[in-house]
């Protein structure tokens, strides 16, 4: 009902405006108007309209109350209209000035957009902030920090709530994931960057870059799935022939996709940071007698090694943030090991699982997954301060 | 080290170089044959050719077993035929006649043509040309007669979730996600380009601008799981909005890609040069005809790539979706933003947990569908960056 109220206060919207730019227009053979005739049909659309839109919003939002009123809702809608049309029809003549107030109502509207997306950010923060701070009332901090067992479900007999929360197993799956995905990213993105800036010719870098760059377009879950259904039986049956007995869901199967997802990221930031490395440190290099080889390993290298260093922090963040892969590939498990080839869970498929049994919204596991996410959110954030410190130090170095 | 070394070690460097970029593409290939070889052989199913008769009084007692056994008997030798028959048949074939009955009611009491899936490991038994032996010789008269037949499995695309691997399709999925990404655009478009506006044009700065800027900054880079907890926290919990709805996962996701929007709108709105802003504003442009005359139509081709980029980042995520309680088992098309629906990467999730071995291979159909949109949309966003694009 009152969605339809709205289709036609649109068009009654468009039919003012159009009705005072050509009123104006017309009148403008007599006295040249003080305004582009727009204006005029701007301020006459906003008068006239304004105040039955506030109506239709307020039904909308209070629906429950105003249900079987509609019929006010129409009544109030065109007595608004007809009194609004009254009172602003005086003041589409040449001599009113309307581009001014227009334009400060223009920029009040860029002014609130961009007020309510920082409310947005900050209500994000507090929200998860929140949560965490209710979770750290029932588990305290020290025992979700430091203690290494992690099952929500287990009841321990005398203690204050249900489950142990010990993080240190799942951060501990979270870090042997990563660095198995960088192992496997950070050789290939950046011996593929070197080769594409500084061997490549550029119609090679200009098809091998964006079909590289696919890469990172390809959503996550695909990973997942293929992590899930080829790498982890496949990896089950080599460690079969060699007579070692791998779980399909292991560690490694779950790193060797991640490090492949991760590569784009590795290849563009570090192609960006070696694109940045000025051409005269290779020619002195070359006139001091070095080879392509020597003067990358030797100079540019060295050179723009805060710029790497930031870029695989970028890629770090990326990979400890990643759900859908070791969603699929990895455990649920809380194994406290640095055994690559056994099931380890990750802080991202603790909170999912969590979240996945049918708990109340308040108990302590639904809690203890925004405690994680908590956890996660520092963790990034941290390690995006840290990449932004050292990128701009590179930039300090070579003045770009 | 001698030269010859040296030699040996620079060339040893570019081949390494070569050898790792040509490794990367591969996992690219790998990636695509495998999906492609796994989902290839969904897209065709093997269907019988029944005429079946809607007798009313079977429909109103709402018995399609009764109205499906006397098609069979039609066609039927015996009563043995009749009984392979039907077990080869799929279990969701009287779900897809009352289906026929409820979407269109001029077929009662009139006979009508219908194409009946088969189960599903006979289907591919059929199409790998193993068949058991129990049913080699019905297949081979069916054959015979005209009435099985190997056809495109639009199934997979016109029918909405179901149990049987057979009949299970994407389009409550896809419609889904329509919806979703509707109201995700409707969210985060005209949010990021006027927050990156006011940020770039009408802020001042100090200490407070830079840091909403490290702020957004830091957000786009923040794990997607953690706007699903969001969601759940702020949309399901505090606004109770329906668990599941496109509106709430349209809303998580918009909330999601508004800081991508902000930051490349940022990048788009600072490319556009200091001197056509000068000129104009010495013309005696006013701040508003400056932006809307000149700046925006010059940053637009960067601002609708990066909200294209946006939107082909938030049709591919999943894992705030399942967040905010999209993994339950929808088998409707959903009419409004509010009835709980599914979208195609969660639909993907679902059916490749699913222990069914023909829903896993579903899945690599589906992901090829998804792979689809996504390239059409990159494809669009490259198409109109070129068409827009203006060089200074």
């Amino acid at each position: 009902m009152s969605s339809v109220t709205f289709l036609l206060l649109c068009i009654y919207a468009y039919i003012e405006f159009s009705f005072a730019k050509n009123k104006i227009i017309k009148l403008q053979s007599k006295r040249k108007s003080a305004s582009n005739p727009v204006y005029y049909g701007l301020f006459s659309l906003s008068t006239s309209v304004l105040l039955s839109f506030l109506t239709v919003l307020f039904f909308i939002y209070f629906e429950n109350i105003t249900r079987n009123i509609g019929i006010f809702l129409w009544g109030l809608c065109v007595i608004f209209l007809i009194i609004m049309n009254f009172k602003s029809r005086r003041y589409i003549n040449p001599k009113f000035k309307p581009q001014k107030p227009i334009e400060q109502v223009m920029e009040y509207i860029f002014v609130t957009a961009g007020g309510i997306c920082i409310a947005v950010t900050a209500i994000i923060l507090l929200s998860v902030v929140f949560e965490a701070m209710h979770f750290f009332s029932k588990v305290p901090l020290i025992e979700f920090l430091a203690g290494t067992s992690w099952d929500p479900d287990k009841t321990i007999p005398g203690a204050t709530h249900e489950g142990s929360f010990g993080s240190i197993p799942v951060f501990l799956g979270t870090i042997l994931i990563t660095i198995i995905s960088l192992v496997i990213a950070v050789p290939l993105g950046l011996m593929s960057a070197i080769y594409l800036n500084e061997y490549a010719s550029s119609r090679f870098r200009n098809i091998v870059k964006p079909a590289l760059e696919m890469l990172a377009g390809i959503p996550t879950i695909i990973y997942g799935y293929f992590a899930a259904l080829f790498v982890g039986p496949f990896i089950r049956d080599i460690s079969a022939s060699f007579g070692l007995n791998i779980a399909s869901e292991s560690a490694i199967s779950a790193g060797i996709v991640m490090g492949v997802m991760i590569v784009p990221y590795v290849l563009s930031l570090s192609d960006d940071v070696l694109h940045s490395i000025p051409m005269n440190l290779r020619d002195a290099s070359a006139a001091l007698g070095a080879t392509k080889a020597e003067s990358i390993t030797k100079v540019v290298l060295p050179a723009a090694f805060s710029g790497l260093v930031g870029s695989i922090l970028l890629a770090v963040s990326r990979a400890i943030g990643e759900t859908m892969i070791v969603v699929m590939a990895a455990g649920v498990q809380a194994n406290l090991t640095f055994n690559p080839f056994a099931p380890v869970t990750t802080v991202t498929v603790q909170i999912v699982s969590l979240l996945m049994g049918e708990q109340e919204f308040g108990s302590v596991q639904t809690l203890a997954a925004f405690a994680l996410a908590f956890m996660l959110f520092i963790i990034t954030l941290g390690l995006n301060l840290c990449a932004l410190i050292v990128a701009k130090k590179h930039r300090a170095l070579y003045e770009y | 080290m001698s030269i010859k070394k040296r030699h040996f070690f620079a060339t040893t460097f570019k081949i390494t170089g070569l050898l790792s970029i040509v490794i990367s593409l591969s996992f690219l290939v790998i990636l695509i044959s495998a999906l492609a070889i796994n989902g290839y052989n969904v897209l065709k199913r093997a269907e019988i050719t029944l005429d079946v008769l809607f007798e009313k009084n079977l429909v109103t007692q709402d018995n399609y077993n009764l109205i499906l056994n006397k098609a069979i008997y039609k066609i039927a030798e015996n009563t043995e035929q009749e009984e392979l028959i039907t077990e080869i048949l799929s279990e969701a074939a009287e779900d897809i006649l009352s289906l026929m009955v409820k979407n269109n009611k001029e077929l009662i009491d009139q006979t009508f043509t219908v194409k009946l899936p088969l189960k599903n490991d006979i289907d591919s038994a059929i199409q790998h040309n193993k068949i058991p032996e129990k049913y080699q010789n019905i297949v081979a008269l069916l054959r015979h007669k005209n009435l099985l037949d190997i056809n495109f499995n639009s199934a997979l695309f016109l029918n909405t979730d179901s149990t049987e691997p057979e009949n299970a399709g994407l389009a409550g999925a896809i419609v889904g996600s329509l919806y979703t990404m509707f109201i995700c655009m409707l969210v985060a478009f005209p949010l990021g380009v006027a927050t990156a506006v006011y940020l770039e044009e009408f802020a001042k700065k100090n200490t407070f601008t830079t840091l909403i800027e490290i702020n957004i900054n830091n957000l786009a880079s923040v794990p997607s799981i953690v706007y699903g907890l969001l969601g759940l926290a702020i949309f399901l919990n505090f606004f109770e909005l329906p668990r599941s709805s496109s509106i709430s996962g349209g809303l998580t996701l918009g909330i999601m890609i508004t800081p991508i929007i902000v930051v490349t709108s940022r990048n788009a709105l600072k490319a556009v040069p200091k001197s056509i802003k000068e000129a104009v504003r010495a013309l005696g442009a006013t701040n508003m005809q400056i932006l809307f005359h000149h700046t925006l139509p010059v940053a637009l081709p960067g601002i609708l790539t990066g909200s294209i980029l946006g939107l082909s980042r938030a049709i591919g995520e999943t894992a705030p979706l399942i967040m905010i309680g999209m993994v339950a088992f929808i088998s409707d098309i959903p009419s409004s933003f509010l009835d709980s629906t599914s979208v195609l990467p969660v639909q993907i999730y679902l059916w490749a947990n699913n222990p069914n071995s023909a829903f896993t291979d579903r899945t690599a159909a589906a992901i090829l569908v998804l792979l689809a949109i996504l390239i059409m949309l990159n494809i669009s966003a490259i198409i109109l960056r070129k068409k827009y694009e203006k060089k200074f």
